[in-house]
């Protein structure tokens, strides 16, 4: 009995100490390999991101349905605007707004093919979903948006994401929306916006652009600056006076292109062109209070808002 | 709140109420033909647009139902043949107003959480009203109020890249009621919200000399206030940002001439009304910004400035001016470089027979 007892600690001590031993060697072994010292140090709740040097492709064949630290390195290739509560999604990169329970900004990279009609994606599949993500007291529900007169408007467009069905989900989590106007706006004039960026992939091997809302001053009667905006339903979801996009192409020959857009939360007539639309990029990161793409020198873009630099 | 602590109290929240199970429709449910209308929305707002944070899951599968049970009341009263199709016209007529409100209420619904199955199910409606020659239904209710299929006129689950339901409605003689308004659509010309650059020139010209300090400060008799206001203007709340130090230099500027041009108007020649009044309005103004950038010198050069006019006598310009305006020393009424620790300059005023325009007692809080 007692025998028996000893052997079987034996052989547990054993087994652990073998096991021991050999975790230890494979790790040094491993260590000595990659021996180039590159080896990213986690921070706390945030992934390891990959650096701007590092940032690889992935063949776009590849697609990933759950947020993974180099799908997120390359969208976020060139820098992020702000910190505050990032959220990765399977296809593009949020920053929430717990206060005003709408983005601060969404970040997503497109190619040609992430962008081409697909059979196996359908928008119809998808709907409005809360983000269980977000801790109830800052989370936007259908309700606050329901006969409140705007819609469910995307930061990250679901027409930008059709490499795969969850992709598509994803863009329709209430994160990524905030209250836009319908008729006029989110359903004409801003989706022509979206989808001029998404043509941008026909002439352009990579776009990456980041969308967001803002709230503008406006002078009242007084003479006096006053920002002021309404807001929706129980949870008071901020309705933004307006949104931008600020986009920056790769061409072919690594040359860069920026575009800046800031328009209007309100009914647009149809026959505005977009290049009313463009402003300044740097007009836009003193309103939102963050800076785009700041790990690209201003000086190395080819042009911006089309024109030469 | 730590992380751990925001979910035990969304754990014991959701144990002290749990709404999903307050709401969940267990089993199919009918809607009544007496009043479908009222029960229709009853059941919405008990059972889909509740505040509380319910599972997405529930409150879909609840709308789900919910609006099965639309469709079949509608069918019904529109379609049966029991009652009241015929024998009775007000019958008749008040059941077709039910089914045509009810269709208007669940349409907005659809259109909001879940538009495909309505989609579906309206080009069935369609086409057995077609085949039952129920036309007046089609023409006064679905065409008129457009309740045909959900699309980005009214849902936005629906963009412009979407095609509109114009061949739903292209049935019987009738046309979709925006067939027109697709190809003209008015709507308020949008104004971006960009200011002008219209001196923009004048502008860049100005930072340039403000960031170097290299510009003349030259404040006339004529028009001092005019002269003072537009340099302070161009040289010193300048579009860019000039250091603190060229700044400083920049504003000890133009009070210098600020200073030299109210000492000239007081004190060459024999002043008239019109220069007291100019110098004074330039001192209030002068006084003003020093209260703000930096009052030191201002204080020390207001003790000289009421030391020449008493000695000229100029009583009515101490008296009325620098007296009644307040124009001495700046101090914890008019500066945030004080507070009400500081002494307010009594004295300063205390001259000629005249007191100081305020009431210490009054601003001092003991």
């Amino acid at each position: 009995m007692s025998n028996l007892k000893i052997g079987s600690i034996l052989t547990i001590g054993a087994s652990a100490l073998g096991a021991f031993y050999l975790g230890s060697y494979t790790e040094r072994r491993s260590n000595n390999e990659s021996g180039r010292g590159d080896k990213l140090t986690r921070l706390p709740g945030l992934p390891a991101f990959a650096t701007v040097s590092a940032a690889s492709l992935i063949p776009a064949s590849e697609s990933n349905l759950s947020a993974t630290p180099s799908r997120i390195g390359q969208i976020m290739k060139y820098g992020f605007p702000g910190l505050d509560h990032v959220r990765s999604q399977s296809d593009y990169v949020l920053s929430y707004d717990r206060r005003n329970r709408v983005p601060h900004w969404v970040f997503e990279h497109l190619t040609a093919e992430s962008v081409a009609k697909n059979d196996a994606v359908d928008r119809a599949k998808s709907d409005f979903k809360p983000d269980e993500s977000i801790h109830p007291y800052f989370r936007a529900q259908n309700t606050d948006y329901r006969r409140s007169g705007y819609d469910r408007g995307h930061m990250a467009a679901a027409g930008n994401h059709r490499l795969h069905q969850k992709h598509c989900d994803d863009t329709f989590l209430l994160s990524n929306m905030a209250p836009q106007v319908g008729q006029g706006f989110n359903r004409d004039a801003w989706n022509t916006l979206e989808t001029h960026v998404r043509k941008l992939t026909k002439f352009y091997t990579n776009v990456y652009v980041c969308t967001g809302p803002l709230y503008l001053p406006h002078k009242e009667d007084d003479g006096k600056m006053y920002v002021k905006y309404e807001v929706i339903g129980s949870n008071t979801v901020a309705v933004p006076t307006h949104f931008y996009k600020v986009i920056v192409s790769e061409a072919a020959d690594q040359k860069l292109h920026m575009e800046a857009y800031v328009m209007p939360n309100k009914v647009i007539s149809n026959d505005t062109p977009l290049q009313v639309f463009q402003v300044p990029p740097e007009t836009v990161e003193r309103a939102a209070g963050l800076l785009f793409f700041d790990q690209l020198n201003r000086q190395q873009l080819a042009s911006i808002n089309g024109k030469k630099i | 709140m730590s992380k751990r602590k925001a979910d035990n109290e969304m754990a014991t929240a959701a144990q002290k109420v749990n709404p999903a199970d307050a709401i969940q429709i267990v089993g199919d449910i009918t809607i009544n033909k007496s009043q479908p209308l009222e029960e229709y929305q009853k059941l919405i707002n008990t059972r889909v647009a509740v505040d509380q944070i319910v599972d997405d899951d529930i409150t879909k599968e609840n709308f789900t139902k919910i609006a099965a049970a639309a469709r079949d009341v509608i069918w019904q009263i529109l379609f049966s043949d029991d009652s009241d199709s015929g024998s009775d016209a007000d019958a008749a007529a008040e059941s077709q107003k039910k089914a045509s409100d009810l269709l208007e209420e669940y349409k907005g619904d659809a259109c909001f959480y879940e538009p495909m199955p309505y989609n579906e199910w309206i080009v069935k409606l369609r086409d057995e009203l077609l085949q039952r020659q129920q036309l007046d239904f089609w023409r006064d209710t679905i065409v008129k109020k457009q309740l045909g299929p959900c699309w980005s006129r009214d849902s936005d689950l629906f963009d412009s890249d979407d095609e509109p339901p114009l061949e739903f409605y292209a049935h019987a003689g009738c046309v979709a009621p925006f067939a027109t308004s697709l190809k003209v659509r008015a709507a308020e010309k949008a104004t971006s919200g960009d200011e002008d650059p219209g001196a923009a020139l004048d502008r860049s010209n100005c930072n340039e000399a403000a960031l170097t300090s290299d510009f003349e400060a030259t404040i006339s008799v004529d028009q001092p206030l005019i002269d003072y206001r537009d340099l302070m203007k161009r040289y010193v709340l300048t579009t860019c940002i000039v250091s603190d130090e060229i700044q400083q230099k920049n504003i000890d500027k133009i009070g210098q001439a600020t200073r030299s041009t109210i000492w000239k108007l007081l004190f060459e020649g024999t002043p008239t009304q019109v220069e007291f009044d100019k110098a004074a309005e330039l001192l209030q103004e002068y006084k003003g910004d020093a209260g703000f950038y930096g009052p030191w010198e201002f204080n020390k050069w207001i003790v000289k400035l009421r030391d020449e006019v008493l000695q000229r006598e100029m009583l009515d310009f101490w008296g009325q001016k620098m007296v009644e305006m307040e124009l001495g020393p700046c101090c914890a009424r008019d500066s945030d470089y004080f507070d009400n620790m500081d002494e307010v300059p009594l004295e300063f005023y205390d001259k000629a027979g005249f007191k100081a325009p305020f009431d210490p007692s009054k601003n001092s809080k003991e």
